[in-house]
């Protein structure tokens, strides 16, 4: 398999000398291309640093990011932009879609950016919403659609690229059960169907569960990793569960 | 305790004062320095004439005192609303709202302190140019001195205190009247108060209709002279078209991001809809900040044009001083004598002035449109004539150019704006009838030569005939025109025109001192008012703009996600806001490049009708000066706004 993101004994502190606070402790993992990875964590676990420093939002304190076999540490601060422009696609607990622009606009954001032909650009657009069931709410805005709805299209937007990573900071966090479902089983089937490669980083164990692959986080480092294999959904999300409850953090619910 | 909170907290919250503290230091500025006029003993000296100008700037200050007092209200409550978090969260913690109103207050007044000292001292170099302009039209000559009046201070600082006090007053009731709740989410109930105007078709054509007819009554105006009312109904048309033309725009914009290849390029996207949603919000208040500019520029415009006026007037007196009486043996020489002795005179020229009783030219002259302010006072309403031995000797006194003569002729000597109608007339009537000789039309000429006075050579037209031609007429009146080297003072006029009280004496420094003091009562508070207004459109402009940067941050963050650089960022933010606070000027522009002309009458028409715009020369000079002063002025505020946008959005 090819390994699209290799995390080297990645270190991260924030604070002063005198009061130094260790997010990430010795980090290390890979993520093969075509892979649904969740990352499992209570809050202060490190999930949203260690996200932050594979998007290049953040700088880690020591260790290694290679992304597509690319050093993150080595990018100039004035080539990060067009960096995560390339390879990353977000999906944010909050959906972070801009209010002014239409569903339609703002899956197309992207692509307007990359300077992409706008007839190809319309094409795309027009095909990925049909693909994700938002073809009905193209020219309605953020803020005349449901909150699956929004997370749809951040999704599309996300993926509309076709980008080697998508990141995904607790997509299921401002969703109700149902939209939650939804939006995970649309994430399992761009990732099936489209060999999107997924990095989802959650307190949930259920929405962990639609991963291949869940590494627990906590206080910093890496303390279990769990395979689904041959398992079903629902006999995954149960050991993610045991698994939970041995190793504290979230109780299950 | 709560004292040093406060301090800190101003010092904290300066970014968010930055529009507050440029709008009151102009205020402090202009306050200051139209209050020096009023006491300035250098000002008196230069306008000796017991004059209105300390009234009407103490009624416009009370005016702007006014108007000040609501906008320092305005700004206050939006730094309330951007801050009522944290004020909720002092309430939360058991402050009284008292000592919440106390903090702000006493917050407020500490960078009051700060912006006093900055205006003051602004108002004082400020005063230099109101100087240097009131010098100007007085042609005294302009020496910059350091001068303060302490009356002048002392008004100043009451004004400002009536503002401090008005606005503490408000603000502290506002406070003592908000609960927490009310605290905690005020910066929210703004925006959900917002409500957004949806334009549609009528609402669009209809004021843009109003806009042509307008137009169309100004280009009609100018070839048939319609009444004032008609003229004042165009002008109403083309203000309430700029509400036509927000709708219009946003409508065009509208429509253009339906067009999948425009949007999609060039980041188009994200500022068109940025700048279509704002519009949608802002309408009636863009319509609003749009119709104060128009009126800013009228001010300004006018401003210039009546201290041009004071020139022009003067120009066209052509000799220094020039001397006139009804006999025909009338004896100048102790004129001469008087500025001989004083070493002034440089040279004079003797001649009669004569007139056959008849109107003819004169007639057509009165057809053209002279513009509402010119000057076309005279005591003779018959045409005049001068022999071509004077005519040629006053050209050679004057410096004008030789011209040649043939016998038989007769030149027209004429202000510039008769030049047409005459020209038209004389195709006509090429024949001159004297006595039992026909004389042929020879040419016409239109440099200065006093003919725009209540005394001087015609009333706007002048007939020059041959030398033998003269005993055919009647005398008018004999003129004595002198230049001198160097100007002369008024008392020196009043001890000229006391030799002989039967000599009319019109001369530059009379004339210019007649003109200057009546523009200066005009000049000044119109300066005034349009800097006044300036100030309040782009208060408003930045306020507004503003008041949704916090929730632009977020919007700005996700672009940097999804892979905007930072750069291409701040190019977007800039013409974002170049586009918000640039487009309320346009309507106001464009009225006042169509309708200045109309409002000055400036516009002139011959007999065959074509439009001869005095705009095209020297309006449009003027025009420029009149933007670039209001640009100069709008830039301060574009530059203070996107400077605090860059800060909130681009913060770490």
């Amino acid at each position: 398999m090819n390994t699209i993101l290799k995390v080297v004994d990645v270190e991260k502190y924030y604070g002063t000398k005198s009061n130094l606070k260790k997010a990430l402790d010795h980090i290390q993992f890979n993520v093969d291309a075509g892979e649904f990875v969740s990352i499992m964590g209570p809050s202060g676990s490190g999930k949203t640093t260690l996200l932050n420093c594979i998007s290049t939002i953040d700088m880690v304190s020591d260790g290694h990011i290679y992304l597509n076999e690319r050093d993150l540490a080595t990018l100039l601060p004035k080539e990060m932009a067009s960096f995560r422009r390339k390879n990353l696609g977000f999906i944010f607990q909050d959906f972070n879609l801009l209010d002014t622009l239409s569903i339609e606009e703002n899956i197309a954001l992207p692509l307007a950016i990359k300077n992409t032909p706008a007839k190809e650009t319309h094409r795309i657009v027009t095909s990925l919403m049909q693909r994700l069931g938002i073809d009905d709410i193209a020219t309605k805005f953020p803020s005349q659609v449901s909150g699956g709805q929004k997370q749809r299209c951040a999704c599309a937007r996300a993926f509309v690229n076709r980008p080697k990573l998508i990141l995904a900071d607790e997509p299921t966090g401002a969703l109700d059960s149902v939209s939650a479902k939804q939006l995970l089983e649309l994430l399992t089937e761009l990732n099936a169907q489209e060999k999107a490669t997924i990095l989802m980083v959650t307190h949930d164990p259920f929405s962990a569960s639609y991963g291949n692959r869940v590494l627990f986080l906590k206080d910093g480092h890496f303390n279990k990793e769990l395979q689904k294999k041959q398992m079903s959904r629902n006999e995954f999300y149960h050991s993610i569960l045991l698994e939970v409850s041995t190793f504290g953090g979230e109780e299950p619910c | 305790m709560l004292r040093k909170l406060s301090q800190r907290n101003a010092k904290r919250q300066m970014l968010d004062y930055i529009i507050y503290i440029i709008t009151m230091i102009i205020t402090v500025a202009l306050l200051l320095s139209f209050n020096m006029v009023i006491f300035s003993e250098e000002v008196a000296v230069i306008v000796k004439e017991k004059s209105i100008l300390p009234f009407l700037i103490l009624m416009v200050s009370i005016l702007v005192v006014l108007i000040m007092s609501f906008l320092v209200k305005y700004i206050v409550m939006f730094i309330l609303k951007r801050r009522s978090r944290e004020f909720g969260l002092y309430m939360l913690l058991g402050i009284e709202n008292e000592d919440i109103a106390k903090l702000f207050i006493r917050e407020n007044q500490s960078i009051y302190g700060g912006v006093l000292i900055v205006g003051l001292f602004l108002g004082i170099l400020f005063y230099q140019i109101i100087k240097a302009v009131i010098c100007r039209m007085y042609a005294v000559p302009f020496q910059f001195s350091f001068y303060v009046s302490t009356k002048a201070l002392v008004l100043t600082l009451i004004y400002m205190c009536v503002i401090l006090f008005w606005v503490s007053k408000r603000t502290k009731k506002v406070i003592r009247q908000l609960n927490v709740r009310e605290l905690l989410y005020l910066d929210k109930s703004h925006s959900a108060v917002k409500s957004k105007i949806r334009s549609n078709l009528f609402m669009t054509i209809f004021p843009m209709i109003q806009g042509v007819v307008g137009i169309a009554i100004i280009i009609l105006s100018a070839f048939k002279n319609l009444p004032e009312v008609v003229n004042t109904f165009a002008l109403v048309l083309l203000i309430i078209a700029t509400y036509g033309f927000f709708a219009f725009m946003l409508q065009y914009f509208l429509s253009r991001l339906k067009d999948v290849k425009w949007k999609y390029s060039n980041n188009r996207i994200f500022v068109y809809r940025q700048l279509t949603e704002k519009m949608r919000c802002m309408l009636f208040l863009m319509v609003g900040v749009s119709v104060l500019i128009t009126l800013a520029l009228f001010f300004i415009n006018w401003g210039i044009y009546f201290s041009n006026k004071v020139d022009k007037r003067v120009e066209a007196v052509a000799f220094d001083i020039a001397l006139f009486e009804d006999d025909e043996y009338a004896d100048f020489s102790q004129y001469i004598s008087y500025l001989s002795k004083k070493n002034k005179l440089d040279n004079s020229y003797e001649y009669s002035l004569y007139t056959d009783f008849n109107n003819s030219f004169y007639q057509e002259t009165q057809k053209a449109v002279h513009g509402k302010f010119g000057f076309t006072i005279s005591r003779t309403n018959t045409d005049t004539y001068m022999s071509i031995n004077d005519y040629m000797n006053l050209r050679d006194m004057l410096g004008l150019p030789a011209i040649t003569f043939e016998d038989n002729t007769y030149i027209l000597h004429c202000t510039s704006e008769n030049v047409v109608p005459l020209k038209l007339y004389v195709e006509k009537n090429p024949l001159l009838l004297l006595g039992n000789t026909q004389y042929q039309f020879g040419g016409i000429y239109c440099e200065d030569l006093l003919q725009q006075e209540l005394y001087g050579n015609g009333n706007g037209v002048l007939v020059i005939v041959p030398d033998n031609a003269i005993d055919t007429l009647n005398f008018q009146i004999q003129v004595l025109g002198i230049n001198t080297n160097s100007s002369l003072s008024l008392s020196e006029i009043s001890d000229l025109t006391a030799f002989n009280a039967d000599v009319k004496i019109i001369s530059k420094t009379g004339i210019r001192n007649q003109s200057a003091s009546m523009a200066v009562y005009t000049v000044l508070p119109l300066f005034y008012i349009a800097f006044v207004f300036c100030a309040i459109a782009c208060t408003i402009l930045s306020v507004q703009i503003l008041s949704d940067a916090k929730k632009e941050f977020r919007d700005y963050q996700t672009l940097n996600y999804l892979g905007i650089e930072r750069k291409q960022q701040k190019r977007l933010l800039r013409n974002q806001i170049l586009l918000l606070y640039f487009l309320p000027a346009i309507p106001a522009i464009f009225i006042n490049i169509f309708a200045f002309p109309m409002m000055t009458g400036s516009v002139i028409r011959d007999a065959s009708g074509a439009l001869q715009m005095f705009f095209i020369v020297s309006g449009i000079k003027q025009e420029i000066v009149t933007i670039s002063l209001f640009l100069s002025f709008f830039v301060v505020y574009y530059i203070g706004t996107l400077f605090i946008y860059k800060k909130i959005i681009f913060k770490k």
